[in-house]
């Protein structure tokens, strides 16, 4: 069950008032963790910024060198430039093959020297059986240790995928190949943020762990003889928590005073329907860290993967067709230069007239508002 | 004391065999995906599993009909199956497929 308006705004109303005593600014630990948390979140973010080369273990493919080559502006745990490709096969049964057996999901954009040397790439090759490539820009990822606490029982209750209630949205669960509920990336594929960080290591930077041992693909084939020396796993265990410990810790920063046009804006979000996607707020489970324990916190997000209508398709994941896409968290929008998944957005209100499918009802109720009532959207949207 | 020695030396000597053995095997006794393909000539059978966006094939042969609690046979692409297997040396065998749930 979705929170009411009502309630979302009263919610809004405390959580915007207890954040005036101490604003958080991007970067900063949740708060409440123990004197040890906040030490593993210091320790991870040096594991985080850690620059791999191929002699501690990078690649053969990679996308980046470190965590914090993507994710670094204004802070490591934001936003970066770098765009990369993910490729998979749709089938006319419904069902999505993820070409794990060419190399895919995620098609490497680089490549050291030793395989440059032995193979001539300098990339993983698209696979031959692709249906679809989407491109995905590398996006903040504060909060994300709240959103993993959110109750799988919760993000079920939101989904509506028959559209019993006829309001145009109709929100599923996206599910991760072994059947459990997914919520991260674009495509809300990955059940936990502990997975989705063991994953992004081998997949990004070609840096083997204890929960991902082997590296991945050339395109499906053997990685040559000799090209990747460093011994596997080419991380620790330790390194592997204290990395997923700093993104677990990683406060989402806290909304900017929402006077004036940025007042009437958060109302008007609410009025058009962007808010029937774009909860404002979402609630942690019982957890054992007390931080994290049954926490309100602002999200803009139900987790759920959404129809986004065929200009903005491109791969199916898991259960999420095409143009199924998980609603984006807007928390630390304000600090975005991109928007939508590919970056194609380059403002809020570029992104907002994107909207298609499920999200044409929103869009077409913001393009009939007045001039006024427009930027006060964005005006809240950048208080975010 | 001679012999006491040397027994407990081929003791340490076969312990680290078997667990130098046990590391070259792969480690999952039980593994849960979604069918990928299946060879009903070769009787065997592919998932997908994996950790994050970090996805694997894994190639399993199946047991003989009657022995597992879902053949084959009744299996399709997309389906979401657990898998009790074991390695024989050269290749997983699944030991049981349950079927958790169609995708």
């Amino acid at each position: 069950m979705r929170p009411a308006p009502a309630t979302s705004v009263l919610l809004l109303v405390a959580l915007v008032a207890s954040g005036c005593a101490k604003p958080v600014h991007p970067g900063d630990p949740i708060s409440g963790l123990t004197a040890e948390q906040r030490d593993r979140f210091r320790r991870g973010r040096a594991v985080f910024d850690s620059v791999f080369t191929p002699e501690t273990g990078l690649g053969p493919l990679f996308n980046s060198a470190a965590c914090g080559e993507c994710h670094e502006d204004p802070v490591s745990g934001g936003s970066g430039e770098e765009v990369e490709v993910h490729a998979t096969a749709f089938h006319a049964d419904g069902n999505c093959d993820p070409l794990a057996d060419q190399g895919g999901p995620v098609i490497q954009q680089d490549a050291t020297p030793a395989l440059k040397a032995a193979l001539g790439l300098d990339k993983e090759p698209l696979p031959k059986d692709a249906t679809g490539r989407g491109l995905r820009t590398s996006l903040a990822i504060f909060g994300r240790g709240l959103l993993d606490a959110v109750p799988d029982s919760d993000i079920v209750s939101y989904a509506d995928p028959d559209d019993r209630n006829h309001d145009g949205i109709s929100g599923r669960v996206n599910r991760f190949v072994d059947g459990r509920i997914g919520r991260f990336g674009r495509k809300a594929f990955v059940p936990t943020l502990s997975e989705f960080n063991a994953g992004a290591f081998v997949i990004e930077q070609g840096i083997t762990n204890p929960a991902v041992p082997t590296e991945e693909s050339i395109g499906g084939g053997p990685i040559p003889a000799g090209v990747d020396p460093a011994p596997d796993p080419e991380i620790n265990q330790e390194a592997l928590d204290l990395t997923t410990d700093f993104v677990r810790f990683l406060a989402p920063p806290s909304p900017l005073r929402q006077t004036g046009a940025a007042g009437k804006g958060r109302h008007l979000f609410d009025q058009i329907g962007c808010a029937s996607c774009h909860l404002p707020t979402l609630r942690t489970g019982k957890n054992s860290i007390r931080a994290l324990d049954r926490k309100q916190f602002f999200a803009y997000t139900d987790l759920l993967v959404h129809d986004m209508g065929p200009d903005l398709a491109d791969i199916c994941l898991g259960l999420a067709t095409p143009p199924e896409f998980r609603t984006e968290p807007l928390v630390g929008v304000r600090l975005a230069h991109h928007f939508l998944h590919d970056g194609r957005a380059a403002t809020l209100d570029q992104a907002i007239e994107l909207h298609g499918g499920e999200g044409s009802g929103a869009r077409d109720r913001f393009k009939a508002l007045t001039p006024k009532e427009r930027d006060a959207v964005i005006a809240f949207l950048k208080t975010l | 004391m001679k012999r006491i020695a040397s027994a407990a030396l081929l003791l340490v000597l076969a312990s680290t065999l078997v667990a130098v053995a046990a590391q070259q095997q792969p480690a999952y006794t039980s593994i849960q995906g979604t069918v990928h393909a299946l060879q009903p000539k070769t009787g065997s059978f592919d998932v997908v599993t994996g950790v994050g966006m970090s996805l694997r094939i894994v190639h399993l042969v199946a047991p003989p009909a009657g022995e597992a609690a879902v053949p084959l046979s009744a299996l399709k692409r997309g389906d979401i199956v657990r898998v009790q297997c074991h390695w024989s040396g050269k290749q997983l065998i699944a030991d049981r497929i349950e079927k958790v749930g169609p995708r």
